[in-house]
């Protein structure tokens, strides 16, 4: 998904560690590919991502936090499955 | 690492920035409360005259900053329609009008901080845009530059009742923000100040465009500490620095983009100029980069036209050119 949302050319989803850091050091993603994950979220699966600094910080640790927060949001059950 | 426009070395880019702000922070606040008590006391015509000893003091005192001026002017030089508006061929002494100007525009500032407009001129090019925005209660993003008097803007939000939101990295933020709430507390001008490098900035800026207010950045330079994806762009020739993150945003929430600047036009006598440089359409993931890329060069021409115009109103002190 973030491959897709984002239009990274040159990596492959696979590549992408489920506990990488996604922005900073890790995948070196900014805050607006970040902004763009959020509003790529809200349209495709109907969760919604506020103005809220620092948990954005938490929801974007990672493809582990950022699964989870759409899960918890959904009403799903959080957990191992990536 | 994307299929991107190559970025640069941000620790370059750091350090070029940085030796900025500590020019710009010698110009203090008490020796503004001087000015200002003179300027009362002597009357404009008198207190401008101080203006040439600061000017001889920074031309001494900022050895560093003199070359790079020198430099800009006779980019500035090479262009015969920016010719006409030097004071001859850019030598030795170019630089001390260019910080005579620098130091004029913030002798003005001091006065519209204490008289308001009563004292200047003020001129409006382009405004009608941003009060159709605020009719159809939609934002905007303006995009400004170290020309002319960045502050200015200020005056036509405040005047019509448009929120401005001005994005600035600094730790001082919530100081800024009370100094302009005591000189005029219907002000809506407020200075947002995103930590460097978070991931919160983009959603405060589309915050603040959803509630249909105006977010104001600067583009002419790469931030201190901000996250940035530099792009090299031709100004006056030559490939320069410049930040795209304001445009890229601007394509990805579709929002219009302005270019927006203050330039002294005569002796207390300003114009404040907004243009619009970009579509306002959403554009497509795939085209965004591009689209991002054109909408910033648009802009850069938009600058250069005006620098050429007002060659001594650009303050930027340092080798902008070099980061290349």
């Amino acid at each position: 998904m973030i491959v897709e949302a984002l239009a990274l050319e040159d990596v492959d989803p696979q590549q992408i560690e489920t506990d990488a850091e996604l922005f900073g050091e890790g995948l070196g993603l900014d805050s607006i590919d970040a902004l763009e994950c959020a509003m790529v979220l809200e349209e495709g699966y109907g969760v919604t991502i506020e103005d809220d600094p620092e948990g954005n910080a938490r929801i974007f640790a990672s493809v582990r936090s950022l699964a989870d927060f759409v899960r918890t949001q959904r009403g799903e059950p959080g957990g191992g499955k990536d | 690492m994307t299929a991107r426009t190559p970025r640069l070395s941000r620790a370059r880019a750091m350090k070029a920035a940085g030796r900025w702000e500590g020019f710009a922070e010698r110009g203090s606040l008490g020796a503004l409360r001087f000015m200002a008590r003179l300027y009362d006391l002597l009357g404009r015509r008198l207190s401008r005259a101080i203006l040439h000893p600061i000017a001889a003091y920074f031309f001494v005192r900022e050895r560093g900053s003199r070359g790079p001026s020198r430099r800009y002017l006779e980019r500035i030089w090479a262009y015969p329609e920016g010719r006409p508006q030097l004071r001859g061929r850019p030598g030795f002494f170019a630089p001390y009008w260019h910080y005579h100007e620098f130091a004029l525009q913030i002798f003005d500032r001091m006065v519209l901080w204490g008289h308001g407009l009563s004292e200047l001129r003020m001129d409006h090019q382009g405004s009608e845009h941003l009060f159709a925005l605020k009719r159809e209660g939609r934002g905007g993003i303006l995009i400004g530059a170290h020309l002319g008097s960045f502050d200015m803007p200020r005056q036509l939000a405040g005047g019509h009742g448009i929120a401005l939101n001005v994005v600035m990295f600094t730790a001082h933020a919530e100081r800024i923000n009370r100094f302009f709430k005591s000189l005029d507390p219907t002000s809506q001008m407020r200075v947002l100040s995103p930590e460097p490098g978070s991931v919160g900035t983009a959603f405060e800026i589309k915050a603040c465009l959803d509630r249909g207010e105006l977010v104001g950045i600067m583009a002419d330079r790469l931030p201190a500490g901000g996250d940035d994806t530099p792009i090299l762009i031709d100004f006056l020739g030559l490939p320069m620095a410049f930040p795209l993150s304001p445009f890229r945003l601007a394509c990805l929430l579709g929002v219009p983009a302005f270019l927006s600047l203050c330039l002294r036009k005569g002796d207390a006598h300003y114009e404040a100029v907004v243009r619009p440089v970009g579509n306002v359409a959403k554009v497509p993931r795939h085209d965004r980069d591009k689209a991002a890329v054109e909408l910033a060069r648009a802009w850069v021409q938009g600058l250069e036209q005006a620098c050429l115009e007002h060659p001594y109103q650009w303050f930027n002190f340092y080798d902008t050119w070099e980061q290349a």
